[in-house]
């Protein structure tokens, strides 16, 4: 195996690993926001501004991966 | 023949000249290149087709907005009580964001509105450009300069478009005069590319964000702002999450940043590569789910400035007594 086909590995990995806690995590929080204004209606504004941050916070972890994969596919590391 | 048969049969020719296409006629590689390309220089300063782009938009809504503002602007008062034309679609956009920000920030979307709807709708069409055809599919060869040999990974291998143009326009392309394969030592830089996908764009807006951010978090708490992260009485675990809220609050810079620049060069890159796949239809279901991306992603910036605006305001210890009062 070549260096750069462990180079790339690493960058799909890097990739691919840190988009499955974010997934599964915006996942379960739309979810739970929108039976949350199903019971509740009128709270859709609050509820949805709050979805959103969380969404940008869990978010993060996956664009943190995006820059790490960037980072190794482009030999910056 | 019912209109099903129709479409049937549309899309089984299409399908048909598509395969013959990527048969009969060569196919280049792909261009991807992450940084935006030179184009020239001004007095010393590079002008790259990402920023060339970015100059057409603003002149695009400076153009808008003198139109669509000129009745109003001329005292005509039947323009103020019956908006119609550009001026009522402008305004029903405008009310329409206004609205959302209301709901996002009640206390400060008027103040802050003016900030947040400039990027707003400098970020939308920034993203939407990108999926007009000829945008990164039309370009020169440049010769490699003394910089561009210094960086090995620069991608010199040029493809037929970075975007998906007409795909028989593209494909034609290959076989015709208008080839982008550029001889060796030379790249191909298309003159545009969506303000979006380079990261000095996105990573500029970001710290604009995060600068009026800190400003509103200083201006309406005056230094117990920075109570929030340094809060060594509640003990260790108060002081803990203080550290990680600093921590986090310098992370948005980078989440703010890589969330436009990735969602938008990712959606080019799928683009082009289901263009390289399959020159005919198969982009076309990817082309509507860019179209909704651009549009969600510039509203999701936006917003999130918005809403971390709105945070900032608020002190530590009335969080729960405003929580209530809702």
């Amino acid at each position: 195996m070549t260096d750069e086909g462990v180079r790339l590995i690493a960058a799909a990995l890097a990739i691919a690993l840190s988009t499955l806690g974010p997934g599964i995590g915006i996942g379960m929080l739309v979810s739970g926001a929108l039976q949350s204004i199903a019971r509740n209606p009128e709270t859709e504004g609050t509820i949805r501004t709050n979805m959103f941050v969380g969404i940008a916070l869990t978010e993060g972890l996956a664009i943190f991966g995006l820059v790490i994969s960037l980072l190794i596919g482009f030999n910056v590391i | 023949m019912s209109t099903k048969q129709k479409v049937i049969i549309a899309v089984a020719i299409t399908a048909v000249i598509g395969i013959a296409l990527r048969i009969f006629l060569p196919v280049g590689t792909p261009l991807v290149s992450v940084r935006a390309e030179e184009l020239f220089h001004i007095g010393g300063y590079t002008i790259t087709n990402s920023l060339l782009l970015t100059w057409i938009v603003m002149a695009l809504l400076i153009v808008l907005a003198v139109v669509g503002t000129s009745k109003l602007r001329s005292g005509n008062a039947e323009a103020l009580k019956q908006p119609r034309g550009l001026q009522n679609a402008l305004e029903y956009a405008v009310e329409m964001f206004y609205n959302t920000m209301q709901g996002v920030s009640p206390k400060f979307a008027g103040r802050f509105f003016v900030i947040v709807a400039t990027i707003f709708f400098l970020v939308l069409p920034s993203n939407w450009f990108g999926l007009i055809p000829g945008v990164g599919s039309i370009g020169l060869c440049y010769s490699h300069s003394a910089e561009h040999a210094a960086a090995p990974n620069y991608v010199a291998t040029a493809g037929i478009s970075t975007d998906t143009a007409a795909p028989v326009l593209a494909a034609a392309a290959e076989g015709g005069k208008y080839t982008h394969n550029c001889p060796s030592g030379t790249a191909f830089h298309p003159f545009l590319r969506p303000g979006s996908a380079d990261l000095n764009m996105t990573l500029a807006l970001a710290l604009i964000s995060f600068a009026v951010t800190e400003f509103w978090g200083f201006r309406s708490l005056g230094f117990g702002y920075l109570g929030k992260f340094f809060n060594f009485r509640g003990g260790l675990i108060q002081a803990a999450v203080g550290i990680i809220e600093l921590i986090s609050e310098f992370a948005r810079i980078v989440s703010f940043a890589f969330r436009l620049f990735g969602n938008i060069f990712a959606g080019e890159v799928v683009l082009l590569v289901m263009a390289f796949l399959f020159p005919t239809l198969l982009s076309l279901p990817f082309y509507g789910l860019e179209l909704f991306v651009g549009l969600i992603q510039a509203f999701v910036f936006a917003m999130l400035t918005m809403a971390f605006i709105d945070m900032a305001a608020e002190s530590h210890g009335d969080h729960g007594h405003e929580e209530h009062a809702h």
